[in-house]
């Protein structure tokens, strides 16, 4: 199936759904229609045709019918394209299902003919089959990756997994759920076109997931102990289960990391899926069923919690060492900072903004800044000089701008050959730097109601977007990293749908981009916002702060006394209690002592009360 | 770069040790005291030395029942809870206001329950290394 032609009716590309019996289904042809979403960074979500319910499709604007079933299921469909739902029918080609056909007004014209119910905005594909089809779906497969690992549920992605199927290495990037009520990691493997037996090996020692590794009590386990299992009876596939290493790791980052292989073979056309749970009893539905229903999309309110529970791959695409998303530093060495670019948001008054960048060292370099919008060429508005240092970096100051939705266009120039560099589409507002890890790093596409969100997100051109590349200064822990001048994750977009909620690399931080964006609709907002993103999941918050700043808290001590902001707080055996809301203070009570908890130190930890 | 403000939603990874969680008020302060000098110097001057600075407070964790969801519901055998005290006092004492458009913005359906996010607007309140909060009131 041709992937473009999915890509129309979903708009953004996000959400549809795969309906299918499991009886009667074939992994190939699923295969097939879930690696043509994934090439268009597409999310599916598999429902079960034999418990599929009106509200489990209500969120979806399109469904894909590989197999119906019976007659609940049809007046399900009906509900769904009577209520506006696109309805795509993979019928007819290899299994004809009359009663299908003549429920939704569609009819088999012929092989490769489809035909079409517009009323109900239903159409029928003969071109989305197995292999037993005589249609090709889509291209043949390299011969030399007998198996490809197919993500079942596509879906905005944060992390990296390496994959590794008979000897050949495939990233890719796991989006986590977090929540003691959710989370399992589902890959899709179908193997064709011949049976194989190979290993399988799963590496998350890059990932942020290793962060859980050691928790596992806390809902949140991926340790490499957790069974990898088979679900599926028609699979045919055996899968050896390696027993627990020995001492688990404590971190991902730990030395002695062990990726989990399993051995697998596969039948011809086989498939099947591997899946890590983190609570299993919450991964069946009411038929003892494991989720088939690997709902990964963010369902509505009306789905019950029992009935979704998945993890949602995405095939490394456009990541942070992809060229098309990085400037690639240019030859020549006059060039602005890689945290600037075109359609970036830049401080607006009262503040003046900063430009930076680099040059020849002792360089004059000249910045011109010049308004665009309604100009039929840039009208020069102001040119600052400044010379660059021994280390070839330039600074200048611009002049505080009211700003507004007016675009200039800033260039940098310098009496050497060096060719201009200029800063396109550049607007004057409020910027905000986000930080954190993986909560901040959380993206639209998973927050809640992400589909209608991220539709909104079109709405905002006065918003741009920046997210930086992670960067690790692997030459010493104690060492400041000041070299932030690395290309980024995603470059100053602006904001839509696909910058929003578009596939890794402009898949945008949901509290700050809902922040941005609520900042931007409040009253006496509309200026323009620049959202800075700067996010590293599983990360602590002493890498977050200057060597100099860290020393500031030092380990306490048995018998340390504080209060509850980390201040001293008296001296040792001396009373703290609250202070009085007038702020008096108890006689006698140590003048220290501030309000709120108090806590002493012993037994490597803190206590609160008094000592 | 001259920015307005900053925010902030950092903590889970400090709540693993008990060191790690009773250092964590004092990080955290110092961090917000770290970025704004950074910035104020890093821009020349331009950037706010006060910028605002909000954060998001952790959400409770391991489970969503309705005392968790309680600000300061401190259980101490919970890191998630310790360090959502350590957040509190320091919002707290540096007057955090509250915003709360904000809170619908937490990832909820992720971190089980709604977390608190606060924002902080420091113009009237001071730092000091002893936490004082006597500048709080002017």
């Amino acid at each position: 199936m041709p992937p473009e032609h999915i890509t129309a009716p979903l708009g953004n590309g996000y959400t549809a759904a795969v309906i299918v019996t499991p009886g009667s289904m074939k992994g190939a042809q699923l295969g097939m229609l879930i690696e043509a979403f994934a090439n268009k960074s597409q999310s599916l979500a598999v429902v079960n045709a034999s418990t599929m319910t009106a509200a489990q499709l209500r969120p979806f604007k399109l469904a894909i019918v590989l197999a119906a079933g019976g007659a609940p299921a049809l007046d399900t469909l009906l509900e769904f394209a009577a209520a506006g739902g696109s309805v795509i029918v993979a019928d007819g080609g290899c299994r004809s299902n009359p009663q299908l056909q003549a429920a939704l007004g569609i009819s088999v014209a012929g092989p490769d003919v489809a035909t079409t119910n517009a009323g109900l905005n239903v159409t029928l594909r003969t071109d989305i089959c197995s292999d037993a089809c005589n249609v090709r779906v889509l291209p043949p497969r390299d011969p030399s990756a007998p198996v490809t690992l197919t993500p079942v549920v596509v879906h905005n992605a944060s992390e990296l997994v390496n994959v590794t199927v008979g000897g050949v290495t495939h990233p890719w990037l796991v989006a986590r759920r977090y929540g003691t009520q959710h989370g399992m990691l589902v890959f899709l493997a179908v193997s064709e076109p011949s049976a194989v037996s190979t290993s399988v090996q799963f590496d998350f020692s890059s990932t942020g997931l290793g962060e859980y590794l050691s928790r596992p009590a806390g809902g949140q386990t991926t340790s490499q102990a957790d069974p990898i299992e088979v679900d599926d009876p028609r699979s045919q596939v055996a899968v050896d289960h390696l027993p627990p290493a020995p001492g688990l790791p404590d971190s991902k980052r730990a030395d002695g990391y062990v990726p989990y292989t399993a051995n697998v073979s596969w039948a011809e056309g086989g498939w099947t899926r591997f899946f890590r749970r983190e609570r299993p009893e919450l991964h069946f539905n009411e038929q003892g069923e494991p989720s088939f229903l690997i709902n990964g999309v963010m369902f509505g309110r009306d789905y019950p919690t029992r009935q979704f529970s998945f993890m949602m791959l995405q095939r490394v695409r456009g990541k942070s060492d992809d060229p098309e998303l990085i400037p690639a530093p240019t030859a020549a060495s006059l060039r602005f900072s890689l945290t600037l670019g075109d359609h970036m948001v830049l401080q607006r008054a009262p503040a003046r903004a900063s430009i930076y960048g680099s040059a020849t060292p002792g360089a004059a370099v000249s910045v011109a800044l010049s308004a665009t919008t309604g100009r039929p060429v840039p009208s020069p508005v102001a040119t600052v000089n400044a010379t660059a240092d021994t280390n070839g970096v330039f600074s200048v100051k611009l002049p505080a701008l009211m700003g507004g939705s007016d675009a200039y266009q800033i260039t940098a120039t310098t009496a050497a050959d060096d060719a201009a560099v200029v800063l396109h589409d550049v607007l004057f507002g409020d910027v905000w730097l986000c930080g954190g890890q993986s909560n901040m790093q959380f993206s639209v596409g998973n927050a809640s109601n992400a589909t209608a969100e991220i539709a909104a997100a079109d709405g905002f051109p006065l918003i741009r977007l920046f997210t930086t590349a992670r960067h690790y200064n692997r030459t010493s822990e104690a060492t400041e990293q000041v070299d932030l001048d690395i290309a980024p994750s995603q470059p100053w977009s602006v904001a839509s749908a696909d910058a929003v909620g578009g596939p890794w690399g402009t898949n945008f931080s949901a509290v700050c981009w809902f922040s941005g964006r609520d900042v931007f609709l409040r009253p006496g907002g509309g200026h323009p916002i620049g959202l800075v993103s700067v996010n590293w999941g599983g990360s602590a918050i002493a890498p977050w702060m200057s060597p100099a700043a860290v020393a500031q808290c030092p380990r306490p001590s048995a018998g340390d006394r504080r209060n509850s902001t980390g201040s001293t707080c008296g001296r040792i055996g001396a009373p703290c209690k609250e202070q009085a809301a007038d702020g008096t203070r108890t006689p006698g009570q140590s003048p220290q002592c501030c309000s709120g908890r108090c806590f002493y130190y012993n037994r490597g930890r803190w206590k609160g009360g008094f000592l | 770069m001259t920015i307005t403000g900053a925010l902030w939603y950092q903590g889970e990874s400090d709540t693993g040790s008990a060191s790690d969680r009773a250092a964590y008020g004092c990080k955290f302060k110092a961090l917000i005291l770290d970025w704004r000098r950074a910035f104020h110097l890093g821009s020349g001057g331009e950037t706010s030395a006060t910028f605002p600075f909000g954060a998001v407070q952790l959400a409770p964790w391991g489970g969503a029942t309705p005392d968790s969801r309680v600000a300061g519901n401190v259980n101490e055998s919970n890191g998630i809870a310790f360090v959502r005290a350590e957040q509190q006092a320091v919002l707290t004492s540096l007057r955090a206001r509250y915003w709360p458009r904000l809170w619908t913005l937490a990832p909820t359906r992720v971190v089980v329950a709604p977390a608190f996010l606060t924002a902080i607007t420091t113009r009237r309140c001071a730092f000091t290394r002893s936490g004082s909060r006597s500048l709080a009131a002017a």
